[in-house]
């Protein structure tokens, strides 16, 4: 019979802090890299097969090859998203925290604030960037699989593809998510190395974070500066809380109330080469625009 | 280095300034705090043109610019499926108004190219849903990379070529309101009058006719809906192209029709630097000697 339901504690796992908390997934140890992380798991025990589809009941045997292409499509999205998103994430993570951090000597607390911001950029990265892919592949996959037997007609297949693919998506997002968390932690520290380096060894000339923090300092009042001390990791400790779905509980509890500025086109008329006229759909965007503010960029950019 | 502020282009007396300054401090400080954040992305992306240092006290003071890439991350979840509600779209788009004037302005557009930052916008670029959250967050997007391009900076083109920016703008040039397809054209426009960017676009038959493709299209499409801003920015891109001997080869072909036809090309009438561009387009493309003088070269 077809494995019910091997349903893992996956649900919910969008929510929770990146790479923190969800060890569910059962990684064996510290894995050296993207691919063995995913070898080390053994995809197919959390894979899900609806059992009520009429293809398994019908064909129970087919189940084994189905888990083998859910696998296989997550096996293949991986490794190029984990690269990509970790990579962003990590240069990302290095100059804002060097230039944050710029007044800071000890090493720890750039280091921390680096390891919570990196693993949610990775994290989110990977996740927007793998889903719809991620999505794509499956249903390929299982495609190719069910055409090969010849036994059932296209609505069939569809219809399967796109209900197993449905249900282990999930599974597959936070597969990848975890691997790229797991992956921007250790990369991170490479990445930081001279930053982490000009802070172990005494006399080191300044470096080039440190220069332009000073020659912008007079600028910034006491409040706004960088400088030393654990007090100030607020911001990047946010990284770690940021529930995701806060921006959704949001987004459908609160009304449109907000005002928005409208597209920020105006700076593209000084060049005299850039074709704004401010004629927005007067009823069109859903921010209110103002008839003043409208005024003035029409103004601006009708060159 | 001691940076003057000065706010409404100097205008108000020296008490107003200082009085601006300490609101506008006040602002920045606001947006660490989660309760005044909203608010303080409201104002400060208003009055944005109020202050010519908004952008290096946005990038320079503590945690500002990873709060507003916070901003940005945390709307990722509701890209797919499609949940962007016009509240949070207007939220984060007052996020990329600011991010816009750090893209803008001269002291800090290579730190913020430098930090790749850019990079989080292209999910937002992805999107395909038409509803008006979606289209306001690629168009304010859009506004980001085009502040970045408008600087003729060839690092920029750099940037945004190897990071495959390219069938980004493509798509929303095919699919977009005409304002986001505009603001598309001007980003291709501008990536093509750099040299590396023709290069590159005219490097293999693939990549030219994805561009050509796309602009043709655009061209039946102004038949039904002219506007006389985006075939502007068309031509313009025609033009440039037909500079490349392979690329004006190829538009011999490919050059929609309608642009030769007077009675399309009539809205253009007032407009006499694009109309020069177009007749020296058509001669270039529609003049076989061209070609043959600069192949003996």
């Amino acid at each position: 019979a077809a494995s019910s339901q091997a349903n893992v504690a996956t649900s919910g796992g969008q929510g929770a802090a990146p790479g923190g908390s969800k060890d569910d997934l059962n990684l064996q140890g510290v894995p050296q890299s993207v691919d063995q992380s995913i070898q080390n798991l053994n995809i197919s025990n959390y894979i899900t097969i609806n059992p009520s589809i009429a293809i398994f009941q019908q064909y129970p045997n087919l189940v084994s090859a189905v888990i083998q292409a859910v696998t296989q499509a997550i096996k293949e999205i991986v490794s190029p998203v984990v690269d990509r998103s970790v990579t962003i994430a990590c240069i990302t993570t290095r100059e804002l925290v060097s230039k944050d951090f710029a007044l800071e000597q000890d090493e720890q607390q750039l280091k921390a604030a680096a390891h919570m911001m990196v693993q949610n950029l990775a994290g989110s990265l990977a996740l927007v960037t793998s889903k719809e892919p991620l999505r794509h592949t499956m249903c390929n996959q299982l495609r190719a699989i069910l055409n090969k037997t010849n036994l059932f007609d296209s609505s069939l297949i569809e219809q399967a593809a796109q209900l197993v693919a449905n249900d282990n998506l999930d599974l597959g997002c936070n597969i990848i998510e975890k691997a790229a968390t797991e992956k921007a932690v250790r990369d991170i520290d490479v990445t930081l190395d001279l930053a982490l380096l000009h802070r172990r060894k005494l006399g080191t000339p300044f470096h080039d974070a440190l220069v332009q923090v000073q020659q912008w300092l007079p600028i910034l009042p006491e409040s706004l500066r960088p400088k030393a001390g654990p007090h100030q990791k607020r911001v990047y400790e946010d990284f770690m809380r940021l529930p995701r779905d806060r921006v959704a509980h949001q987004a459908a509890t609160q009304p449109t109330a907000t005002g928005a500025t409208e597209p920020n086109l105006r700076g593209f008329a000084e060049g005299g080469n850039m074709p704004m006229q401010s004629n927005l759909p007067a009823s069109g965007m859903h921010m209110p625009v103002q008839n003043q503010q409208t005024e003035h960029l029409r103004v601006a950019l009708d060159k | 280095m001691q940076v003057p502020i000065v706010s409404n282009g100097g205008q108000d007396g020296p008490g107003d300034q200082v009085q601006d300054k300490e609101k506008l401090f006040q602002l920045v400080a606001d947006l660490s705090r989660e309760e005044t954040r909203e608010a303080a992305l409201l104002e400060l992306s208003k009055k944005r043109e109020a202050f010519p240092d908004l952008a290096p006290i946005l990038w320079h003071s503590f945690g500002t610019t990873a709060t507003l890439l916070q901003e940005i991350v945390c709307i990722y979840p509701l890209l797919t499926p499609p949940q962007l509600t016009a509240h949070a779209s207007n939220r984060v788009c007052n996020a990329l108004a600011l991010l816009q004037c750090v893209a803008s302005h001269q002291e800090t557009r290579t730190l913020f190219l430098k930090a790749h930052i850019p990079l989080f916008l292209y999910p937002f670029l992805n999107t395909v849903s038409k509803t008006r959250p979606f289209e306001y967050l690629r168009l304010t997007s859009l506004g980001v990379i085009g502040a970045l391009v408008k600087m003729d900076d060839s690092d920029v083109i750099n940037f945004l070529l190897t990071t495959e920016i390219i069938p980004l703008c493509l798509r929303i040039m095919e699919t977009g309101s005409e304002l986001s397809k505009t603001v598309a054209t001007f980003i291709v426009q501008k990536i093509l009058l750099d040299d590396m960017g023709l290069q590159y676009i005219c490097a293999t038959a693939e990549r030219f006719f994805a561009v050509a493709n796309v602009l043709s299209s655009m061209v039946n499409g102004l038949t039904k809906d002219p506007s006389v801003r985006l075939l502007k920015h068309i031509i313009r891109c025609y033009l440039r192209l037909s500079e490349n001997m392979r690329a004006r080869d190829a538009l011999r072909t490919c050059l929609p029709e309608q642009l030769k036809d007077p009675a399309f090309t009539n809205c253009l009438r007032d407009d006499n630097s694009t109309r020069r561009w177009l007749s020296q387009l058509l001669f270039t493309v529609g003049n076989p000697n061209t070609h043959e003088a600069q192949v003996e070269l």
